[in-house]
């Protein structure tokens, strides 16, 4: 396939053009209750082009395989009819690699039988069910495999391997007139490993998902807030994390002259990271969809705003560097400029410290969606405490967050001194409407516990 | 090539059915008067659903030169396969479906779409908007094929064109959005794109709103996040699950009588409005809800075989956002329309002494859905006082539920536009939760 890729590209005397091709299995069990509800096999295989000329950017997508030549030639017609609107597509220089990417995972998924997978799922399924209150399952067992080749005219040949697999799902409870759910969600790694031995874990998320039908409808208003490593992940992913993807703001002067670089946006204890090189976390990978190795972004540090996420397209007109960042959910698709584990770095206080502190508030657990428009976001938590005095109190649900983005940051006034990535992750991004939405898997997000002050509440 | 993989199937399983798309599409961004791209796409999916000794697998993909792949991977999928109760259809579809083919789409190149945005920058700017504006164009041309081991082989051709603008507030990747998608080609209304510019203008003043029950004008383009509740509460499988609260109430009062909600997939030039599904069930015209009465539930072939009952002909690949081959068929609106009212809009907004005028909403996922709760941060929402739209609504929340607030829906427009999951009137409810900062 590299070759054929190679000769599709040396056939173009265009300024920039590059070709992939992409092969993914993704493989789904999905149980409701011990009933075995779907298994999907999904192969799906093809390539894209692109083309950079006379300031024309044009990408095409393809199945058949011996399609790239002829792509290639769609993508120069795509550039060239572009150049009729605009013609400032530049490509910022990157370095010229020759790699072969292979996976080595402890234990590797692609190893174990489909059997094994199941009989995994249903020994979960079985824990769940015999707790008193839980009425309904969905479990489900994920895996995808990519194998990805790249080319481009620079010289660049890469090959890579990516892999995920994971066990989740969602347990239903019943009881006192109402009906509750709560998620889980285990490994989003290459190491099946990981998926293995959760159930002291799964079993105190059932305790929790059953005190949500005893839980009071959280109250509306201005609360202090601990948000615990799940939410402060989603927090910094949603309301802040999307500010940092430059394909956004690089047509856009208003919203950039808010996110401009140097401006302080939270106390100095504040650093928030961008990282795809973390082992182990959902979002790692060693290059993107541009052949551009990935690496460490500070968007954040000591407060301020210093740096964003960048292709080489976004990088000539910001007068920036590639990050490493421009990846595409599969070869369908044009790349977006999108996060790879993203976290909130860790901070001095302990949990218990930071609890402690709190006359009256709330302790906040896990997101539940989340939305943003610009620097306004709104997303939920999965549940929540109340906390008087330093205590923990009463279970409290139906909680849903917005604010601001940036009075939020400014109101984090304590960062805890334990960082956990979560153990999910993926992204919605589309590119300037609500279409031809993208959801990619390798996302991830972390942070240690955090406390706010101020933060707007509704039930 | 679809016949012969259809027969090496056969030869190892029970039941075999082949769903295939061959789709050239080709989604053009317009990035606020200053940046363009697009990806033309040619892709040739297709999946493979097999059923032996009464276990269902499924495989999905590209179409390569070695469909022996898939077929064996859904034979694999099939051996330790969820039992199923149900066997592909044979029935043939009745010529029903609407027209859903424009060849005037089928002809239009990429040079062709430029040109239309250009012409909406143009207009824009005679006009004097000066606002941020992306505007996105894709113009689909699909055949789609499904043939089973029952003797189903049917196939149909659809055009599809969406063309949307999107302003972007100050400060925001996001603002007003006005979006069209029919099967037949337009040219964007520039009464719609008037009305754009006008709400872009009462958005520069911020409205401080009081937290306190009152009207809320809910436009056509956010009611799919009510909407989606009523889809949740006729699911068969939230049926099947006794999930749903409306288990128990097919021809009994659920709202009001000025509720009337049809699937309709002979709607001529609707997206949706094909003539079978994705199971190759055919589909038909029903009465979701008739004036306020719960009519029919909606069913896939896994979901009517659960309850012992016939698919609706509703088993669709689509979920909120996307559509595609990787999506399983589950029980979805072909084609949902809300019946509309004889208001029109300016004299509804007249009539508000004091409300909300809610556009899009942010956070639909949130509160209780099966039970049919929201509560939403209102994205983009318009302050009403004495009949006029006194500005853009800050930091606003609405809260309800649709099994109670579609009792009290007061007026509905005269004017059916689509949304994400239905063609709609926009609607005028009373005594709406709103929580505001004033």
């Amino acid at each position: 396939m590299k070759e054929h890729l190679k000769k599709a590209v040396a056939s173009s005397d265009a300024h920039y053009r590059d070709a992939m091709f992409h092969s993914a299995r993704h493989q789904s069990i999905i149980y409701n209750k011990l009933d075995l509800h779907n298994v999907s096999n999904t192969l799906i295989s093809g390539g894209r082009c692109s083309v950079v000329n006379g300031g024309g950017f044009g990408a095409v997508s393809f199945t058949a395989p011996e399609g790239v030549t002829e792509a290639l030639r769609g993508a120069e017609r795509a550039a060239a009819a572009m150049t009729a609107f605009t013609a400032n597509a530049r490509l910022a220089p990157a370095p010229v690699v020759v790699d072969d990417v292979r996976l080595t995972p402890e234990m590797d998924p692609r190893g174990v039988s489909f059997e094994e997978k199941c009989a995994l799922i249903e020994d979960y399924t079985r824990l769940l069910l015999g707790i008193d209150g839980i009425t309904t399952t969905t479990v489900g067992y994920h895996e995808t495999f990519n194998d990805k080749w790249f080319v481009n005219s620079e010289g660049t040949v890469i090959a890579q391997e990516e892999l995920v697999c994971r066990i989740g799902g969602r347990i239903i409870v019943q009881g006192n007139g109402t009906t509750e759910m709560l998620g889980f969600s285990y490994g989003y790694d290459s190491d099946f490993s990981k998926l293995l031995n959760r159930h002291a874990e799964l079993e105190g998320r059932a305790k929790t998902a059953l005190g949500l039908l005893h839980a009071t409808p959280v109250r509306p208003g201005n609360h202090t807030v601990i948000c615990d490593s799940e939410l402060g992940g989603v927090f910094v992913h949603e309301a802040f994390g999307h500010l940092s993807e430059s394909d956004d703001i690089v047509y856009n002067p208003s919203l950039h002259a808010a996110v401009s670089m140097g401006r302080q946006i939270g106390s100095p204890i504040l650093n928030i990271i961008d990282r795809s090189d973390l082992a182990g976390a959902p979002g790692s990978y060693v290059y993107d969809d541009e052949g551009v190795r990935g690496t460490r972004t500070y968007l954040v540090k000591d407060g301020i705003l210093s740096g964003r996420l960048m292709s080489r397209m976004t990088a000539t007109l910001l007068d920036g560097a590639p990050t490493g960042n421009y990846r595409a959910m599969d070869y369908r698709f044009m790349p977006l400029v999108r996060m790879s584990n993203i976290y909130i770095d860790t901070g001095e206080t302990p949990f218990e410290q930071m609890l402690a502190g709190v006359d009256r508030g709330l302790y906040l657990c896990g997101g539940k969606g989340g939305q943003t428009m610009g620097d306004i976001f709104t997303f939920g938590a999965q549940y929540g405490f109340e906390i008087t005095n330093g205590r923990l109190g009463g279970m409290v649900k139906n909680i849903n967050i917005a604010g601001n983005v940036f009075t939020t940051l400014g109101n984090i006034q304590q960062i805890g001194d334990t960082l956990h990535m979560s153990e999910w992750g993926g992204c919605g991004k589309s590119r300037a409407a609500l279409y031809d939405m993208q959801m990619l898997d390798k996302s991830g997000l972390g942070s240690p516990h955090i406390l706010i002050r101020n933060v707007i509440i509704g039930g | 090539m679809l016949e012969s993989i259809l027969n090496q199937a056969k030869q190892q399983a029970d039941s075999v059915e082949i769903l295939f798309t061959d789709k050239k599409n080709a989604p053009l961004n317009f990035y606020n008067w200053r940046g363009i791209d697009v990806i033309e796409r040619h892709l040739r999916e297709l999946s493979i659903r097999v059923i032996r000794n009464g276990r269902l697998g499924v495989a999905v993909g590209s179409l390569t030169a070695r469909p022996g792949d898939l077929i064996d991977s859904a034979l694999q999928a099939a051996a330790v396969g969820p039992r199923v109760l149900f066997d592909f259809p044979s029935t043939p579809s009745s010529g029903g479906g609407g027209i859903i083919h424009d060849p005037r789409l089928a002809a239009m190149t990429t040079d062709d779409i430029v040109a239309d945005g250009r012409a909406i920058y143009d207009y824009v700017k005679k006009q004097g908007g000066r606002f941020g504006l992306n505007l996105y164009f894709d113009n689909e041309c699909k055949e789609v094929s499904i043939l089973n081991s029952n003797g189903k082989h049917e196939s149909y051709r659809s055009t599809t064109f969406t063309a949307s603008l999107l302003s972007m507030y100050e400060r925001s990747k996001e603002g007003i959005n006005k979006e069209i998608t029919s099967c037949r080609y337009f040219t964007f209304p520039r009464q719609i794109i008037d009305e754009l510019i006008a709400e872009n203008d009462f958005s520069s003043r911020l409205c401080e709103v009081p937290a306190r029950p009152m009207p809320v004008l809910f436009r056509a383009s956010s009611t799919w996040a009510l909407l989606y509740r009523v889809l949740e509460g006729v699911n068969g499988h939230n049926v099947n699950r006794g999930l749903t609260p409306l288990m128990d109430k097919l021809n009994t009062r659920i709202f009001g009588d000025n509720v009337t909600l049809i699937d309709d997939p002979t709607m001529d030039y609707a997206p949706g409005a094909t003539p079978f599904d994705d199971e190759g069930v055919p589909t038909d015209r029903k009465f979701i809800v008739e004036n306020g009465i719960l009519r029919n539930f909606i069913f896939d072939l896994d979901a009517g075989a659960k309850a012992k009952r016939a698919s609706t002909g509703n088993g669709l690949k689509r979920s909120m956002w996307m559509s595609g081959m990787d999506i399983m068929p589950g029980p979805r609106f072909n084609n949902l329309v809300m019946e509309p009212g004889d208001r029109n809009l300016a004299d509804m907004v007249a009539d508000m002494a004091e409300g909300l005028i809610v556009n899009d909403v942010i956070g639909f996922h949130s509160g209780n859905i099966l039970q049919g709760h929201y509560s939403m941060n209102v994205g983009i929402g318009f302050y009403v006082r004495g009949g006029k739209i006194q500005g853009r609504a800050a930091d606003t929340m609405i809260a309800g539920n649709i099994y109670q607030d579609f009792h009290r829906i007061e007026a509905r427009s005269n004017r059916l536009e689509r949304n994400n999951l239905a063609y709609s009137p926009d609607l005028l409810i009373s005594d709406i939760s709103v929580i505001g900062t004033a």
